[in-house]
């Protein structure tokens, strides 16, 4: 499985930790891109991002105001070559005190950010898309049909 | 009647050759952008699935490919000749087809060569703006797209013909491949009202035991034929009307000023100097044969076409007709796309 995340507006060198399931990808200060190539098993997968290191004086602030702030946000998640576009905020991110905030792509405090899907990420995508917006029924079919193609003609899904 | 098995048989051999088309694989290309995904995932593939067997485009045949590849078309281009050269050349090549009969033919006497079958039903359409223009549902999409577009009065042939009306029909039916079941009334109709027909023979080169008609019916105006659907050379837009009276319309002002599209007539003329008319017919009907019995199909009249269920009735939602709310033609398949790739059919053994 290939993953790609991009990242932006990164701030004052914040530490990440990139993990598929229990497998860390990545340690260390948060780039604009990551790229990984998984060996993940079929069925359902957990993307974590885990935002750690951060401390008080990493936040300034000035007259009650934060000024400036060791933060990121996660821009794109591409798995297999699809972009999750919308998918990607059907997540959580889960702050060390036990704060859940539901869609946030945010990283601010520390904690996680957690993704569930499954592999293959097209399968997972097209069911869920059709499961929240219920507008192709045929998706399983033309899913089966696409991997048999696939199959035939010795392409990677 | 077609088997799940056969269905399926389908929906797999559309998927391959439209993620054959991203990865270019094919035996033979496309010539159209909408033949090219984007890429190959998922939504270009299945996006580009629903079109493998639309269109009524000729079979790119690779001998005739190979054959207007060795043309050097330029030299016709200061040739003011080489437009009469056509059109003196093309009365007897389509007369010469054994699979089909035109009685009569001698009595068109007025050969324009057309910028494509569309330049002369423009003219057509011009010069009965003033009349009811019909035709039969499943006919050529573009007339009444242009029709609505253009705001001219038209109606389906659902009733009677009356005076006033001027109605085109392709010969074979291009929905069909057949002739229309009600063609002879039309023609009857058209002349006991004093109705111009124009009758589109679209498909008639590659088409067999279809037609037989005697263009002598005073209805008959006018006979269009095309070579898009004949010879891979749709891009290069040839065509050819011919009538019983001189027209006077602007296609015939150019055609007088001598300023047709010389390359194509140059290339056109050369086609049919080099193919007899029938060509495909006997070239492809066995494989027409062939993927007929494989996929359920029941063949038609026309060499590159059969009749088979909606072949965009799984899997597709919306936009089902292509570009035009009046093209509806997914019961009829173009087996073309299943010819040209034979070799790659059979290396994924689905042949």
């Amino acid at each position: 499985m290939k993953i790609q995340l991009q990242f932006k507006n990164i701030v004052d060198d914040p530490r990440c930790r990139i993990l598929i399931n229990d497998q860390v990808l990545f340690a260390g200060i948060t780039q604009p891109q990551h790229a990984f190539d998984v060996d993940a098993s079929e069925g359902a997968c957990r993307l974590t991002i885990v935002h750690h290191d951060k401390a008080p004086e990493h936040t300034i602030v000035e007259n009650g105001i934060i000024v400036r702030d060791r933060s990121f946000e996660l821009e794109r998640c591409v798995i297999d070559g699809y972009d999750l576009q919308e998918l990607v905020w059907h997540s959580q991110f889960v702050a060390d005190d036990g704060a859940v905030y539901n869609s946030c792509l945010f990283f601010g405090p520390n904690g996680e950010f957690q993704l569930d899907f499954e592999n293959p990420a097209l399968r997972w995508i097209l069911r869920t898309r059709h499961e929240k917006n219920n507008n192709d029924p045929y998706w399983a079919e033309d899913y089966e049909s696409y991997v048999r193609a696939c199959r035939l003609l010795n392409k990677s899904i | 009647m077609q088997t799940a098995e056969q269905i399926n048989l389908i929906r797999q051999i559309s998927w391959a050759l439209a993620l054959a088309s991203a990865e270019d694989r094919l035996d033979m290309p496309g010539e159209f952008v909408w033949a090219y995904p984007n890429d190959a995932q998922f939504w270009e593939v299945r996006a580009r699935s629903h079109s493998i067997f639309s269109s009524g485009n000729a079979i790119k045949d690779p001998a005739v490919i190979d054959f207007v590849n060795s043309l050097s078309l330029s030299e016709h281009l200061r040739d003011c000749w080489i437009v009469d050269k056509f059109q003196e050349a093309f009365p007897e090549w389509i007369a010469s087809g054994t699979a089909y009969r035109l009685h009569n033919l001698d009595q068109f006497q007025y050969v324009g060569f057309s910028q494509g079958t569309q330049e002369s039903f423009l003219n057509w359409y011009m010069m009965h703006k003033d009349k009811r223009l019909r035709v039969f549902r499943g006919d050529y999409w573009w007339h009444m797209e242009i029709w609505q577009k253009a705001g001219f009065n038209w109606k389906y042939i659902d009733d009677d013909i009356q005076p006033g009306d001027a109605c085109i029909c392709s010969l074979p039916f291009a929905l069909t491949g057949q002739e229309h079941e009600r063609f002879k009334w039309l023609v009857e109709q058209c002349n006991r009202q004093g109705v111009d027909l124009l009758v589109d023979f679209i498909y008639l080169p590659n088409s067999y035991n279809v037609v037989d008609i005697d263009l002598s019916a005073d209805c008959i105006k006018e006979i269009t034929f095309s070579f898009s659907k004949t010879f891979p050379v749709q891009t290069a837009k040839i065509a050819v009307r011919m009538l019983k009276q001189k027209p006077s319309d602007p296609m015939q002002m150019s055609n007088d000023e001598n300023i047709c599209n010389r390359l194509s007539a140059g290339l056109a003329l050369s086609l049919i100097q080099q193919f007899p008319v029938d060509y495909m017919v006997y070239k492809y009907r066995a494989q027409q044969q062939h993927w007929c019995e494989r996929l359920g199909l029941t063949p038609t009249g026309v060499v590159h076409f059969g009749l088979g269920e909606n072949y965009t009735a799984t899997g597709r939602q919306q936009e089902t007709n292509y570009l035009s709310q009046y093209n509806e033609q997914q019961n009829r398949y173009n087996l073309g796309m299943l010819y040209e790739n034979q070799n790659l059919l059979k290396k994924l053994q689905l042949y």
